[in-house]
């Protein structure tokens, strides 16, 4: 196959118009031949009473010499004179068309006789009509008799020639017939086989033209509906169908690939990803399992016990609320598995907390709650509420010198149970807020309140979206610089068991 | 479709062949036609032998006669005819084609008005066959009488039999007959006549001088050879052989009306078929004895069947053959001898066989 695209060489074009032209011809010359045999028929059938024709003028004409005659040697009149001479004339005429010669054939003795004769008989009457003129009585009478004579036998050789002829043009005539019956015949025969073999050779060559499109048109069907994993077309022709066909290949083989590639691409981007989360989470994993390698809680445990203990038997209650509230502190971090636990036990561990931090700080966070006690036995992700403290002593009321406030407060609000921590820190931007709640913050802006060791804003915001299933399970509300911060939790009310 | 790529040089071939096929089937066709059309005319043309054999023909010569159907006339005209095909003449028999039926006379008349280049008539010695004959001699049409002579006239040759001797045949054949007759008349003694009634049928209206030589033949015989104790009567009847019928009638009235004669001799075909027929119808055979004429396959299976006695035979083809050598010679000499005489032989039962054979293959 040569690689032309302008025009191929066996184009389509070529193709139709050769079908059509040669079945045109092939129909023009079984015509022609028919009009040809047809006429040549019609002419010989034309030809086979001729002789007859002309033998009956023949017979009129001499009639009309002898009538003539007759009447001229009747009258005597000038006007029947002048027609002898003119039907004369014309009978002479007529006569000198017979044949002359001597031949084998009768009919031919017969004109050749009729002719000898005609001319007997037209001197004859010329004699007559002589005689008449020169009033001889005796002889144009007698020249009368002869010429009469001479018709009857010039009659009855007409006569009997027309006979003969007309009986073999009629075996001839009947011949003629039965050979155009027999011509019709084969050419209708003929007419039939040209059109039978010019259907059958029509029809396979369009077919052999269609069927190509055929299988393109199926494939492409195919490919519509995405199925891009058909066999390869033949190409068959090197007409424009072949050119498509070729091109059609090349398509479907260009998009398979182009498909296969893209696959390739990405399998391979999955791949990367999953690589990647892997080693974050191994990364996780070896971070904790350090931590837990670091403290033994049991440890931590026993030794605040023993502290706890010491402290009552030195009668120091203070020392020995501080230790035992650290220990429970401690207690609820590093309980091991449950990671869902009551509304209740996270409040206790706040209390700890500030506790612990009064302690620290010798009183100077103050700790309202107003918390609805039906409401506590709801549950929710463990070390939710405390970094959401820390975060508020932190960042709101660290700096004020003993004027800060926490407050907790749990309410039920349409079916959700909400719990609002508020602090009357420093406040925050609304855009601070958006940062916070998309988990833009950076890493340096997530660690630097909490340290290293503290569980950060953007973890429990997903871990609480995570648990709720709710975009708005978080909100931040805050009224400016200086006016404090409000993080309100949103738990759907009797929807938290299935966790 | 099981047909493979088509190609367009594929295409164009299979057309071309079919174009080629349909043309060389209609070329056969058109072939096939135009020679049975051609056969079919030629057929239908031609009725005689010699157009078809191809002969170039310079001279057109025609026979007359009254009794073109007889056998014997047929002969003779074949032998013309073939005579002439081998002189490059063309033989008609004048008025086999016409419509109407010509007398002789007439078709004289219309021999010499159409100008032919020799005539050969069956003539008699009527003043009009005379003036006839001479008129087509003087046109410079060469005239041959045949079987029948106008001795008076200007034709140039007469072509015949022997007439005179053809009659001392008759009579040897008369006197046999009675050398017969009186050998049977002793043996059997019946009362039987002496004398033997011996009738020749002659045709009363043509002046033929050919019927008083074949008379005149007979009656020396008879009366020289006849040494038998028996007398022979010799009698003439006319038979009326005007028109067509007339000598069927003649002879009819013959049987009918005399005592039935011992011997008939019949000097022509026509005659000789009648009274053969005749002496059957009226139950006569064996009463008389007829000498016949022209060995015709009726006539011969007569003799077969020792009806007729015996018969003449004319070689009538030679007579045909001889007329047209006749006006050919004259043609080129300007004269010829005035007188051929074709053979003449006798059949009776003791050679009829060989006859009937050989007819027999001629006119199957």
């Amino acid at each position: 196959m040569k690689e032309k695209t302008a025009r191929p060489a066996n184009s389509l074009q070529l193709k139709l118009s050769i079908i059509f032209i040669m079945a045109s011809i092939l129909i023009f010359i079984v015509n022609a031949m028919l009009v040809f045999g047809i006429n040549t028929m019609t002419r010989e059938m034309d030809a086979v009473y001729r002789d007859n024709l002309k033998l009956n003028e023949l017979a009129e004409a001499i009639a009309d010499v002898q009538n003539n005659m007759t009447d001229y040697l009747n009258t005597k009149t000038s006007d029947s004179l002048e027609r002898y001479y003119k039907s004369e004339q014309d009978y002479y005429k007529l006569v000198n068309e017979l044949n002359n010669s001597v031949s084998g054939d009768t009919y031919e003795l017969m004109e050749r006789n009729i002719r000898n004769m005609s001319n007997e008989y037209i001197q004859t009457t010329g004699f007559a009509i002589e005689a008449k003129r020169g009033r001889n009585v005796e002889r144009y009478s007698a020249e009368f008799d002869k010429a009469s004579r001479l018709f009857n036998y010039i009659n009855t050789y007409i006569n009997s020639l027309n006979n003969e002829r007309f009986k073999s043009n009629s075996s001839n005539f009947s011949e003629l017939l039965s050979a155009f019956r027999i011509f019709e015949t084969i050419s209708m025969a003929l007419m039939l086989g040209a059109l039978l073999g010019s259907s059958v050779f029509v029809i396979g060559f369009t077919s052999s033209i269609i069927d190509p499109i055929r299988k393109l048109a199926k494939s492409a069907d195919e490919v519509a509906k995405g199925n891009f994993e058909i066999e390869t077309l033949e190409i068959r022709s090197s007409d424009e169908i072949g050119v498509v066909t070729k091109a059609f290949n090349k398509m479907v083989a260009s998009i398979r690939e182009y498909i296969e590639q893209i696959k390739e691409n990405m399998e391979h981007e999955r791949k990367m990803q999953e690589k990647e989360l892997r080693i974050e989470a191994t990364l996780k994993e070896a971070q904790l399992k350090y931590l837990q390698t670091q403290i033994n809680p049991h440890f931590l445990f026993n030794t605040l016990n023993a502290g706890a203990q010491l402290a009552m038997m030195e009668e120091a209650e203070k020392t020995y609320d501080y230790i035992q509230n650290t220990a429970e502190f401690f207690r609820y971090n590093v309980r091991e598995g449950n990671t869902t636990v009551k509304l209740a036990d996270e409040i206790s561990l706040i209390d700890h907390y500030i506790y612990i931090l009064n302690v620290r700080f010798s009183g100077d966070i103050k700790y309202e709650k107003d918390i609805d006690e039906s409401l506590t036995e709801i549950l929710m992700p463990s070390m939710i509420l405390q970094p959401i403290v820390e975060n508020s002593i932190n960042h709101g009321i660290k700096e004020m010198e003993g004027k800060g406030r926490i407050t907790l407060r749990v309410y039920s609000e349409d079916d959700n149970v909400c719990i609002s921590v508020r602090d009357n820190g420093i406040g925050m931007t609304q855009e601070m807020i958006d940062k916070v709640l998309s988990g833009e913050l950076t890493e340096e802006e997530k660690a630097a309140p909490v340290g290293a060791h503290g569980i950060g804003m953007d973890n429990v915001i997903k871990r609480l979206r995570l648990f709720t299933d709710r975009e708005d399970s978080v909100s931040i509300k805050s009224e400016g610089e200086g006016k404090g911060t409000e993080v309100i939790i949103k738990l759907t009310n009797g929807g938290s068991e299935n966790v | 479709m099981k047909k493979k790529r088509i190609s367009t040089r594929n295409l164009v071939f299979v057309y071309s062949v079919m174009i080629l096929i349909v043309a060389i089937i209609f070329v056969a066709v058109a072939l096939y036609f135009s020679r049975s059309i051609r056969a079919a005319r030629h057929a239908g043309d031609t009725y005689s032998a010699a157009s078809s054999s191809g002969v170039d023909f310079s001279k057109y010569y025609v026979m007359i006669t009254s009794d073109r159907e007889l056998d014997f006339w047929e002969s003779v005209y074949k032998g013309a005819y073939e005579e002439g095909i081998k002189k490059g003449v063309c033989v008609e028999m004048m008025g086999e084609n016409l419509s109407e039926d010509y007398s002789d006379t007439e078709l004289m008349e219309i021999a010499i008005a159409s100008k032919v280049d020799g005539i050969i008539v069956y003539a008699d010695e009527s003043a009009e066959m005379r003036d006839l004959i001479n008129e087509a001699v003087n046109e410079g049409i060469p005239v041959v009488t045949v079987y029948g002579d106008s001795a008076n006239s200007l034709r140039c040759c007469y072509v015949g039999v022997g007439s005179y001797n053809l009659g001392r045949e008759y009579g040897r054949q008369i006197v046999k007959i009675a050398r017969e007759y009186e050998l049977s008349k002793t043996t059997a003694s019946t009362h039987m006549n002496d004398t033997l009634n011996v009738v020749a049928l002659v045709n009363s209206y043509s002046d033929n001088s050919n019927q008083s030589l074949v008379w005149s033949g007979i009656q020396n015989v008879v009366s020289t050879e006849n040494n038998s104790e028996i007398q022979i009567e010799l009698s003439q009847a006319y038979v009326d052989n005007r028109s067509t019928f007339t000598s069927e009638e003649s002879i009819r009235d013959l049987f009918r009306s005399q005592e039935t004669p011992d011997v008939i001799v019949c000097l022509n075909e026509t005659d000789t078929n009648c009274v053969y027929q005749s002496l059957v119808d009226y139950n006569k055979v064996g009463k008389s004895a007829i000498l016949g004429y022209y060995d015709s396959e009726s006539i011969l299976k007569g003799i077969s069947r020792s009806i007729i006695y015996s018969t003449v035979s004319v070689d009538t083809y030679q007579m045909g053959a001889y007329c047209v050598d006749a006006i050919k010679e004259y043609e080129e000499n300007g004269y010829t001898s005035q007188y051929m005489l074709a053979d003449v032989t006798l059949i009776d039962k003791s050679n009829v066989s060989d006859y009937l054979s050989e007819n027999g293959e001629v006119t199957e």
